[in-house]
C-alpha cells in the first residue's frame, strides 16, 4: 500500500518569555492510506503538535512533511491547496471551533461552495447527505440550528460533518470524543469507526485515552510519546498486550479501569519521581531516565536512546529493552517477570 | 432516628433495621431547586442515603445529573441561583447528632473544614496565588482559631508527605512553582489540616494525565487507610469509583437511580442505566470489545419525562414506567434501584466471573 502522509525527523521548538519549549524532537511517522495511526502521550508529549504539523497548520521547524511522496512545504500552489483539502482535522472543543453566529447549514456550506463543489440546491442537498453520515438524523432537524441550540455531542457530529465537506483522504482527530460524556462517547466513536470504514478515510488519531485508542486502533498501529518523542511503536493490540518501553508499561498500569477487581489488582510500576520534566529543559539522555525504573547511570541519562526495530511489528526507544532483546531475554522476559522489575 | 425501608441507600441491610450508629452523613429526602432566567427546576429529587463510618461512596453520573449540586449542598455552599428546598442532613460524631441545616453560620462555617472537609472540581486553581503553601497552611489553622504555629507546621510535614510531596520544598513554594497534580495533593492535605471525618472530592482526577491520576488514586487510598475518613468521591469516571469507593451511588436526572455494594455496582448492576453506563466504556485495556451508546440524550430538568426519567433512553421500559413515580426497591444487602423492571435486567445480565488480572 502506498504511503499516504510521512513526518520525517519533524522538530519543533518554539520561543517563549521562559525559553525555548522543544515540543517535537526528532519524530517521524508514516501512514498507509486506508490505515489508522492512534497517538497516546499525556500533556506534553507532542501530540498535539504532531497532528497539527501533520494537517498543515503549523511549519516543523526542522524535517519535512510529506503527502504523496510530495515535500508538502516546498510544494507549487495548485498540490498544496490539492493537500490541504485532503487533510482535514476535528478539534477537541466543539464549543471552540464551531462559529456561534452561523448556522450549521452555512458552516457546511461554506468550504463547498468555496472551493466550487456544489451550488444552489445541490450544495443543501449535499449538507443532508453529510449530516447522515454523520448521524444527524433527520438533517432537516440541524441543517438551521445554531451551536448553541445542539448538545455538545452534536456539535462534534457538526465538526466532523465539516471536516468530510471537502472528501478528506485523511482526517486528524484530535482528542474528538474527549469532551463529551461516556454515553454520547461510544456512539461518537461508533460513527467514526463506520465513516472509517465506509469512506476509507485514513486516520491519524489522538488521545490521552488508551482504552480509547485501543477501541478506535483496533486494526492499526498506535505510537506512544513522551516529551516530543515516539518511544514505542506497534500494532495496537501488540502494544497493550506486550508492551517493552517502561514509560508504555507504567501508563498501562497506571490507568484506572472500570472493574473494581481487576483494577485494584493491577501490577505496579514504581516511577521514581512522579513529576514530568519541564519542556524549556529536557534531561539529558533519554527524558525518561529521571522517573524510570529501569534507569542505568552513565548510559541513559547520557545517551539519546534511539527508535529501534525489536522485531518485526515493534519499535522500541529504550537502552536496556533494545540491549536484552539483542541477548534474546524479551522471548522471556515479559508479562510477569518485567512486572516485577519494574514493580521493585 | 427513624427511616423508610424504601429509602434507597440507606445502610449496608437495605435500609431495614440497622442502627445509624455508624452512619456520620445521613441525608434523607434533600431537594435542591435552581431559579435560572428559563425558569426553576429541581436538580437534586429526594436524595436518601448514609454515608458510614469510614466508608468510600462514590456519586456517579454524567453532567447535568445533580451529582455536583448534591455535593455543595452536603456543605450547605449552593451557588446564589441554588435553594435546598427540602431535606435533612444529620451529621454524627461522638454519638452526638448534629442537624447541619440548623447549625449557626458560625457553627456552620466551622463544621465544613473541621467536621467535612470539600475538595472542588478544578481545586488546583482555588490556592491563594500569592501565598506560600507554608502560608495557606497558617491562614487555614488561624481562621479556625486553632493556637499553636509550631504544631501546624509539624502536621503540614506529615500530611504533605502523605500525599508523597517534598514537605520542605513545597511549603516554601507559590502555587504557580507547582504542577497541577502537585497542588491537588496540596489542597487534599490542606483539607485533612484539621482532621475531617468526611471528604467530599470533586471529580479530583478529571483533567489531569494519567500517572498524575494514579498517583492522586494512590495517594487517596493510603490516606484513608492511615486516617480512616470517609469519602464522597463524585466523578463521572467509572474507574475511579472501581478504584476507590465501598460503595456507589447512580445519580441520573437529579436522582439516585441505584446504590450498591462497587462489586454489585460493576458485576451486576440493577438499574438499565448503570448497565448501560458500563457498556459504553471500554472494558478495559488489553480487551477491546465493543462499546454502546445509550441512544437519546439526558431529558431537560426544566420539563422532565414522567414517570422514570430515563425511560425514553431505557431498553427496558414498559407502558408503567412512564405514568407514576418510580419506588424504590432492595435488591440485596445495601442495594437499592429505583426501576421496576430490575429483576428481569438481573436475569438478562448473569453476573461476570471474576476478573483475573492482565499480565
Amino acid at each position: 500500500m502506498a504511503l499516504l502522509i510521512e513526518v520525517e525527523h519533524a522538530v519543533q521548538t518554539f520561543r517563549t518569555p521562559r525559553g525555548v519549549v522543544h515540543a517535537l524532537n526528532d519524530v517521524s511517522i508514516a501512514i498507509e492510506a486506508g490505515q489508522v495511526l492512534c497517538l497516546v502521550g499525556e500533556s506534553g508529549s507532542g501530540k498535539t503538535t504532531l497532528g497539527k504539523l501533520v494537517a498543515g497548520l503549523r511549519r516543523p521547524t526542522s524535517g519535512r512533511l510529506l503527502f504523496e511522496g510530495q515535500d508538502v512545504w516546498k510544494a507549487d500552489k495548485r498540490t498544496f491547496d490539492a493537500y490541504r483539502r485532503a487533510v482535514q482535522i476535528v478539534h477537541q472543543d466543539p464549543y471552540a471551533s464551531l462559529n456561534p453566529v452561523q448556522k450549521v447549514r452555512d458552516m457546511l456550506a461554506a468550504p463547498l461552495e468555496r472551493h466550487r463543489l456544489t451550488r444552489g440546491a445541490e450544495t443543501t442537498r449535499r449538507i443532508r447527505e453529510i449530516l447522515a453520515m454523520v448521524d444527524l438524523t433527520p438533517p432537516d432537524d440541524y441543517i438551521d440550528k445554531f451551536p448553541h441550540q445542539l448538545s455538545g455531542g452534536q456539535r462534534q457530529r457538526v465538526s466532523i460533518a465539516r471536516a468530510l465537506t471537502l472528501g478528506p483522504r485523511l482526517v486528524v482527530a484530535d482528542e474528538a470524543v474527549s469532551m463529551v460524556d461516556t454515553s454520547i462517547r461510544a456512539s461518537l466513536l461508533n460513527t467514526l469507526l463506520r465513516l472509517r470504514a465506509e469512506l476509507r478515510v485514513t486516520f491519524l488519531f489522538i488521545t490521552h485515552d488508551l482504552g480509547i485508542a485501543e477501541y478506535f486502533g483496533q486494526s492499526g498501529d498506535t505510537a506512544v510519546m513522551y516529551l516530543g518523542r515516539i518511544v514505542e511503536r506497534a500494532p495496537t493490540g501488540d502494544l497493550v498486550a506486550n508492551s517493552q518501553h517502561p514509560y508504555t508499561r507504567a501508563l498501562l498500569a497506571a490507568i484506572p479501569e472500570p472493574d473494581p477487581d481487576l483494577t485494584r489488582a493491577k501490577p505496579k510500576v514504581a516511577l521514581r519521581s512522579l513529576e514530568i520534566p519541564s519542556l524549556l529543559r529536557l534531561p539529558s539522555g533519554c527524558t525518561f531516565h529521571p522517573r524510570c525504573p529501569l534507569f542505568e547511570p552513565g548510559l541513559c541519562d547520557v545517551v539519546s536512546p534511539e527508535l529501534v526495530w525489536l522485531n518485526a511489528r515493534r519499535e522500541v526507544a529504550c537502552h536496556v529493552v533494545a540491549r536484552e532483546a539483542g541477548n534474546g531475554k524479551v522471548a522471556v522476559a515479559q508479562g510477569a517477570e518485567l512486572d516485577e522489575r519494574l514493580a521493585r | 432516628m427513624e427511616r423508610s425501608v424504601t429509602h434507597l441507600g440507606s445502610g449496608p441491610s437495605g435500609g431495614t433495621g440497622r442502627s445509624s450508629g455508624a452512619a456520620v452523613l445521613s441525608v434523607q429526602d434533600l431537594w435542591v431547586d435552581y431559579w435560572t432566567p428559563r425558569g426553576a427546576f429541581a436538580a437534586v429529587r429526594g436524595a436518601t442515603f448514609d454515608l458510614h463510618r469510614g466508608e468510600s461512596l462514590a456519586l456517579i453520573g454524567e453532567s447535568g445529573s445533580g451529582k455536583t449540586t448534591l455535593g455543595l449542598a452536603l456543605v450547605l455552599l449552593l451557588p446564589s441561583a441554588g435553594r435546598l428546598a427540602r431535606g435533612r442532613i444529620a451529621y454524627q460524631r461522638d454519638n452526638q447528632q448534629v442537624d447541619v441545616l440548623a447549625l449557626s453560620s458560625e457553627r456552620l462555617r466551622r463544621f465544613r473544614w473541621e467536621e467535612c472537609a470539600m475538595v472542588f472540581q478544578g481545586a488546583q486553581n482555588v490556592l491563594n496565588p500569592v501565598l506560600t503553601v507554608r502560608d495557606q497552611f497558617v491562614d487555614t489553622y488561624r481562621a479556625h482559631q486553632r493556637e499553636g504555629s509550631r504544631a501546624i507546621e509539624a502536621r503540614a510535614r506529615d500530611l504533605l508527605r502523605m500525599v508523597q510531596l517534598d514537605a520542605e520544598r513545597v511549603l516554601r513554594a507559590y502555587p504557580h512553582e507547582l504542577s497541577g497534580g502537585m497542588r491537588q495533593r496540596v489542597l487534599i492535605a490542606l483539607s485533612l489540616l484539621l482532621s475531617p471525618q468526611i471528604l467530599i472530592l470533586d471529580e479530583p482526577t478529571t483533567a489531569l494525565d494519567i500517572l498524575t491520576q494514579r498517583a492522586i488514586i494512590d495517594v487517596l487510598r493510603r490516606l484513608k487507610d492511615q486516617l480512616g475518613f470517609a469519602t464522597i468521591i463524585i466523578s463521572h469516571d467509572l474507574s475511579l469509583a472501581a478504584e476507590l469507593a465501598d460503595r456507589v451511588a447512580t445519580m441520573y436526572a437529579g436522582r439516585l437511580v441505584e446504590v450498591a455494594p462497587v462489586r454489585k455496582t460493576f458485576y451486576s448492576p440493577a438499574h438499565p442505566y448503570t448497565a448501560a453506563l458500563l457498556d459504553a466504556v471500554p472494558k478495559a485495556v488489553g480487551r477491546a470489545a465493543a462499546i454502546s451508546a445509550i441512544p437519546g440524550s439526558p431529558p431537560d430538568l426544566r420539563n422532565p419525562p414522567p414517570g422514570c426519567p430515563f425511560h425514553p433512553r431505557c431498553a427496558y421500559a414498559v407502558e408503567r414506567c412512564k405514568q407514576a413515580e418510580v419506588p424504590v426497591e432492595p435488591v440485596g444487602a445495601g442495594h437499592d434501584v429505583a426501576c421496576i423492571r430490575w429483576r428481569d435486567l438481573l436475569r438478562d445480565r448473569r453476573p461476570r466471573p471474576t476478573a483475573a488480572p492482565v499480565s
